[in-house]
């Protein structure tokens, strides 16, 4: 970390400045993720899902919110980690995607909180050898001891990135489990 | 001066632009009814009278100086025949639709500029050949009423014989609008006797019924609303039959049972909207091709009452207005051509849309030469789209003209033929979850019939059971559905099991296996197999068990996130989860793999 000159290690100040501000913090496969407040909606409880043929298995099906379909991310799958597990404290942040990519609704381990991220908080996303996971992460914020990877939103649900995985997936469907 | 800060007052000029609109809209009506000659022609005028009044007097109030020149040129031209009661001249006609093109295109440049907050362009200069000739067919008739009793019909250009009368001609007359009238008049517009169609003035007072605005995305949240509503009260009405449970009065529960349902019906009906307009927009285009190609054509409406959703009106007039161009510009012949062959010259299109089943069918149909299949089979080969020795029936034949890029037109002229082929008017249709069909005689006509959906929002559902999961099937895609018996089964080498039904050997696709639904049953003669037709084809559809059928309002998976091939949308159901919708087209092509459909077609349509 480079705090010590006051500078993060970004090369360029406004993409820099374009990080900071407010972030939802939640917990997927005990790892802390972030995305900017301004992209969520609203917080729900885990309501009933309908699984949904012919889709990625990271998109376990859809629920009614309030009369309104959308669509559900299981983002531990999306990482390829684990999937999610039903708790007292599981929740649903339903986030509005750039550009008109639609709503999706991310299931979280936890009530979420928020953080303020500031210059000094931000890192460089680590260049790990696994790229295909670390596409979706901007940058990393350190704070509080915690280590809080700030997601890429249009990334993670860049519907022509996934079409392209669906593709395959037309053949091997059978892991995704039927929802009540 | 005719820049217009709009500083002042957004909202005002907001509503002036609505107005506005509306008022271009009556004008444009009203000259068509008047120059069909099928109206009360005082009521007619006074209706064209009041509307450019009151854009001049808000316009005015609002110091629009284009708008109120224009509309105050307008107004006196129409002041005079008020005043005498004559026959509106067709030039006349074209002088006053040409001046609502003008306030049309100085609505949509308002609009815009006050969409960004910016000044609004001047049309003063645009203007001013069109302000002049209104002034000069009002001028003479003023100084003297020789005219008016010389001669009803046309003087070969008036404007330009006036024009001598007036100072300050500066610029040569345009003949552009001057000729409008005239030209046609000179080969067939003979006025009909005007037999009186009391029909015409009813249509332009009704477009004053008494209304509301209200946006679009209001309305929307307000049937979602209702839609929530709807679902509560099946879940309070499912809650009273548990046990243990407190229980409400059965009158109270069956009075927002009632009322729950008058709202749903009042909520669905909200959206709909007659299909008038758009028709009204293709009087407009066939009156212009038909003065411009100096053709006589008569366009026939039929049914503009019939109601549908707002979202299929607002995407219909596009693919209408191609094929209506095409009917003008390629379906109808030459006048003589016409009369050598024994037709009538005035060539008559018919516009009609009415409900038929849960659909509504528009058909546009020409009294035209009629489509040579020949032509367009030479044309297909030729292009290299067919072999040959192909052997086409005459559906397939037609199919070639939605085929992209594909025209037999000789010349590409400026009224079609640009480029934007039938193929775009079959994609815009089937984004409508529409179907079009043409049928044609050679010399006798043309008539394309396209088939759509009445709103997108509801359709009848048959809810099926797969397993643990619900899906719903389009009830218009249903044949039928049975119980298979053990003799109606055949097991066909590569087709796997295939159903006999009435003589007929059809592929049956088990639901589970399309969509790898878990615990479904798969012993054959205790599932249940729907029938289903899209497009000629058929197929059988194995599920476990049907449900029931129901009313289903189509809601999209997320603004189009997620597209699951076989899948066209998702539903509410009365217990609160989501149930989806089957494409069946979509679905259709899953389940038989269509050589032709490459898997990037296939989400492309499916999308």
């Amino acid at each position: 970390m480079s705090e010590k000159n006051g500078t993060s290690k970004f090369a360029k100040s406004d993409e820099m400045e374009a990080l900071i501000g407010k972030y939802l913090v939640f917990e997927i496969a005990n790892q802390e993720y972030g995305i900017p407040i301004a992209s969520v909606k609203e917080i729900v409880g885990i309501m009933p899902i309908t699984r949904v043929p012919k889709v990625p298995d990271f998109i376990p099906g859809v629920v009614n919110l309030r009369g309104k379909i959308i669509p559900i991310a299981d983002l531990g799958m999306r990482f390829q980690l684990q999937t999610y597990e039903v708790t007292d404290r599981t929740c649903v942040v339903v986030v509005q995607l750039p550009d008109g990519q639609g709503i999706f609704g991310v299931i979280v381990e936890n009530v979420p909180e928020v953080i303020d991220v500031a210059v000094e908080h931000l890192e460089n996303a680590p260049d790990m050898g696994n790229q295909n996971e670390m596409r979706f992460i901007t940058a990393m914020a350190k704070w509080e001891e915690r280590v809080i990877m700030l997601l890429a939103l249009d990334k993670l649900f860049d519907t022509k990135d996934f079409e392209s995985e669906s593709g395959n997936l037309l053949k091997e469907q059978d892991g995704v489990e039927a929802q009540a | 001066m005719s820049e217009v800060d709009f500083s002042s007052d957004p909202e005002l000029l907001g509503s002036f632009i609505i107005e506005a609109r509306e008022h271009v809209e009556i004008i444009e009506q009203g000259l068509l009814v008047l120059e069909s000659g099928e109206s009360d022609l005082s009521t007619a005028i006074d209706t064209l009278f009041r509307s450019f009044h009151t854009i001049k007097g808000t316009a005015g109030f609002l110091a629009l100086d284009d708008f109120s020149i224009l509309a105050a040129d307008g107004e006196q031209l129409l002041e005079e025949y008020r005043q005498s009661g004559e026959k509106m001249t067709q030039q006349h006609i074209g002088l006053l639709l040409t001046a609502c093109d003008y306030l049309k295109l100085m609505v949509g440049a308002l609009d815009e500029a006050l969409g960004k907050g910016e000044k609004v362009k001047s049309f003063k200069d645009d203007l001013a050949d069109i302000c002049k000739q209104l002034e000069d067919a009002v001028g003479p008739k003023q100084a003297a009423d020789v005219p008016a009793k010389a001669g009803k019909v046309f003087v070969a250009n008036p404007a330009k014989q006036r024009a001598g009368l007036v100072a300050n001609v500066d610029d040569e007359e345009k003949p552009k609008e001057a000729s409008n009238g005239s030209s046609s008049n000179g080969t067939a517009r003979i006025a009909k006797p005007s037999k009186p169609r009391p029909v015409a003035n009813d249509q332009i007072l009704k477009l004053k019924d008494e209304t509301v605005r209200v946006k679009t995305r209001v309305l929307d949240q307000l049937i979602d609303t209702i839609g929530e509503l709807v679902v509560a009260e099946a879940m309070v009405v499912e809650s009273q039959h548990e046990e243990n449970k407190q229980t409400v009065d059965e009158s109270l529960l069956s009075q927002l049972t009632k009322i729950t349902r008058e709202l749903q019906e009042i909520g669905t009906s909200l959206r709909m909207v007659p299909i008038r307009p758009v028709f009204r927009r293709m009087a407009r285009v066939v009156r212009d091709l038909s003065v411009k190609l100096g053709r006589p054509v008569r366009l026939e409406t039929e049914g503009e009452d019939t109601l549908l959703d707002k979202s299929v009106v607002d995407r219909i007039g596009d693919p209408l207005l191609h094929m209506v161009r095409n009917s003008v510009d390629h379906g109808i012949e030459e006048p003589e051509e016409r009369h050598a062959a024994g037709k009538p010259i005035e060539a008559t299109i018919t516009l009609s849309a009415r409900h038929r089943g849960g659909n509504i069918h528009i058909e546009i149909s020409d009294d035209g030469r009629g489509i040579d299949r020949d032509k367009i089979r030479a044309r297909a080969v030729e292009k290299g789209i067919i072999g040959k020795d192909q052997v086409l029936n005459e559906r397939d034949t037609y199919d070639l003209l939605f085929a992209p890029g594909f025209s037999t037109a000789k010349t590409v002229t400026d009224v079609s033929g640009r480029g934007v082929g039938m193929d775009v008017v079959k994609k815009e249709i089937q984004r409508l979850r529409g179907v079009v069909d043409i049928k044609s005689e050679l010399g006798a006509g043309t008539s394309i019939n396209m088939r759509l959906p009445l709103t997108l929002a509801i359709i009848d559902g048959m809810v099926v059971r797969v397993g643990e999961e619900r899906y719903v099937i389009p009830i218009l895609s249903i044949l039928t559905s049975l119980q298979p018996t053990e003799e109606s089964i055949h097991m066909v080498l590569k087709h796997g099991k295939m159903l006999k039904h009435q003589d007929e050997l059809l592929s049956i696709f088990p639901l589970h296996d399309l969509f790898n639904v878990d615990n479904a049953c798969e012993n054959m003669s205790e599932s249940i197999l729907v029938i289903l037709e899209e497009d000629g084809k058929r197929a059988a559809i194995q599920v476990d068990e049907l449900l029931g059928q129901q009313q289903i309002v189509i809601k999209s998976l997320s603004g189009g996130a997620i597209h699951p091939p076989g899948i066209t949308g998702a539903a509410v159901m009365p217990d609160g989860l989501v149930g989806l919708i089957l494409d069946v087209p979509g679905l259709m092509r899953l389940a038989i793999k269509d050589n032709d459909i490459g898997p990037e077609q296939l989400h492309s349509e499916v999308g």
